[in-house]
């Protein structure tokens, strides 16, 4: 105990004094075209006339990166006005306004047909498809108008892909707070459209943690001959996440943790029409529930050179349902647990130089096992679904460019 | 003449090559590195030494493919004092810090030998990584492992832990700016 308590002297004291602050007179970013200089300063969690150390910088450096309009960020310091001042320069490297996610990743059995691998991507996006174009307006407010295809297989509730156009507004009351507006319109076969709100707030908690807020609202309609339908679904999420990569979507270093609820409604009606013998009849159905559960999931990234990285990723959710269904007098209670894990390796086909602007071009290897289970209450044996067991090996081919990110793969699934 | 005038590039580019590349010598079963002064000016190097802000410079070796050694040098130009801060931890856990007033102190601090492991035996073959970050390591986690960890004992003989993990691990999360690999065949007698 003694000689750790020397040794913490001996080492800590001085190690620790190393630790320089610098006071940050005034904030400058360069290199911005598109990108307002304000939402940069906010986004970095950095304020002017404040002391930080390299640690913070490094940090809010980390930040920035994480952002889907920035490539890379270089941090440097300048003299300021008077002796032990700074100004911080952050010059940018910016993505083109018109922005894509492609993640296709195709797994087949040994039959060669396409399986639905019943998982998401490997990190906490589920989106496999999304391109639009963003503008920054004003000092802090950024306008979006594009497409979505969501894959994010929650239970209870449909996914669907959109049209969408939105505002976000970022540093709201100087809080570093952001909030996002869309008004979306499902896309779906033999639909009416129907516009919905979505709204998201992002509340940062430090450099690396964020409570985000959503509320997400769909609503479809159906006129299929003389079956009209109409569905309307209601998911509130709220979600803490601790993420420490250096990439927004497909990162080689760092840990990403989340956990949150998810609370739901949907709400189905159809109308239809029995022609029989003893004349017409017209029949409305209705179905409604109400479902709630917890989300979380872990993920670690490693750089093992300037090239390699592993990675290994658990997703556990659990849910739970009320359901209300007028077709067959069916109340029923459902609940579904779903967990996950896998592990990567990448290698990137780029040296750091050619990846300092932030583009990278990679291969990967993964491998995932999935298992969902659901069970109904009061327990019909008839009802009871088989529990969901998927294994699969993949391999894929990421690249990352100022144009957006794109996945193209192909696995074996069984 | 063409034929000359080849020749004179390629040794040009050797040695250029050369001029990249530390020299490595054993004294006592310690190895030590002497890095050539051309990685200071490496552009991208360069550039971040300007910026204020540390340079970490990530040295490990590794014997058979085993992590055996390292060692950490950090430099950040003060603004201000227009000073040169470095600090080098050695193996053992051994810091030498220091102000510098001038480039050329600081070329010849640089290339001061910096010590990467002990070993025993007649001859040694290491494969020496240096990676260069942007920013400073995690001094404060630095200590705390290094205290829970080994007792701040170095480990210095071939161990594949302990102080070399506390040398090297905290700041590798940290997007390197370069990095560089050398294969070192030394003759310890």
């Amino acid at each position: 105990m003694i000689r750790k308590i020397v040794l913490l002297l001996l080492l800590a004291t001085p190690l620790a004094a190393q630790e320089t602050e610098f006071f940050i007179e005034r904030i400058e970013v360069r290199n911005h075209r598109r990108v307002s200089p304000h939402v940069v300063v906010a986004e970095s969690r950095l304020r002017e006339g404040q002391s930080v150390s390299e640690e913070e910088l490094r940090d809010a450096s980390a930040r920035l990166t994480r952002l889907p309009f920035l490539l890379s960020v270089d941090f440097a310091l300048e003299r300021g006005t008077e002796r032990g001042k700074h100004v911080l320069v952050i010059t940018l490297q910016e993505t083109k306004p018109f922005f894509f996610l492609l993640d296709v990743q195709q797994y087949f059995d040994t039959q060669s047909r396409y399986v639905e691998a019943d998982d998401d991507s490997r990190g906490a996006t589920g989106e496999n498809l999304a391109l639009g174009f963003r503008w920054f307006v004003g000092r802090r407010g950024a306008v979006h108008i594009g497409f979505s295809g969501i894959d994010r297989d929650r239970e209870f509730s449909r996914e669907y892909a959109s049209l969408a156009a939105g505002y976000t507004q970022y540093d709201i009351f100087g809080t570093r707070a952001f909030a996002t507006v869309n008004l979306t319109m499902p896309v779906q076969d033999s639909s009416r459209a129907q516009l919905s709100p979505q709204v998201v707030v992002g509340v940062p908690l430090s450099a690396n943690q964020t409570l985000t807020l959503k509320y997400d609202e769909a609503r479809f309609e159906q006129e299929i001959l003389d079956y009209d339908s109409g569905y309307e679904q209601r998911i509130v999420t709220a979600r803490w996440t601790h993420n420490t990569t250096n990439e927004p979507f497909f990162p080689t270093r760092g840990t990403l943790l989340y956990a949150g609820p998810v609370l739901g409604w949907t709400d189905g009606a159809s109308t239809y029409t029995i022609v029989g013998p003893d004349g017409t009849d017209v029949r409305t159905q209705s179905y409604h529930s109400r479902f709630y559960g917890i989300e979380t999931g872990a993920a670690k990234y490693v750089e093992l050179t300037d090239r390699d990285s592993v990675w290994g990723d658990v997703r556990l959710e659990t849910s739970r349902a009320e359901i209300r269904d007028s077709f067959d007098d069916n109340d029923a209670d459902r609940v579904s647990n779903y967990g996950s894990a896998g592990i990567g390796y990448s290698h990137s086909l780029w040296s750091l130089e050619e990846r300092a602007g932030g583009g990278d071009s990679r291969l990967e290897v993964t491998a995932r096992y999935a298992n969902r289970t659901r069970r109904h209450y009061p327990e019909f044996p008839e009802r009871q679904a088989p529990a969901l067991d998927t294994r699969q090996v993949g391999g894929a081919w990421l690249r990352r460019t100022s144009w957006g990110t794109l996945r193209l793969g192909v696995g074996y699934a069984w | 003449m063409v034929t000359r005038t080849a020749l004179i590039a390629l040794l040009f580019v050797a040695l250029s090559a050369r001029a990249q590349r530390p020299s490595f010598t054993a004294q006592n079963g310690v190895i030590a590195a002497s890095l050539p002064a051309s990685l200071l000016q490496h552009a991208s190097v360069k550039k971040q030494l300007g910026s204020g802000l540390t340079t970490t410079f990530l040295l490990a070796a590794a014997r058979e493919g085993k992590r055996a050694g390292g060692a950490r040098i950090e430099i950040r130009y003060d603004l201000w004092d227009e000073v040169w801060l470095v600090k080098r931890v050695e193996f053992d856990g051994k810091i030498d810090r220091q102000r510098i007033t001038s480039l050329e102190a600081l070329e010849k601090w640089w290339r001061t030998p910096v010590r990467l492991l002990s070993a025993g035996g007649n001859r040694i073959l290491l494969q020496v990584d240096c990676n260069v970050l942007p920013f400073s390591a995690a001094e404060e986690e630095d200590a705390r492992q290094w205290i829970t960890k080994s007792g701040g004992v170095g480990t210095a003989a071939g161990g594949g832990g302990g102080i070399i993990d506390v040398l090297i691990g905290t700041t590798i999360s940290a997007k390197p700016i370069v990095s560089f690999r050398w294969n070192v065949d030394l003759s310890l007698r």
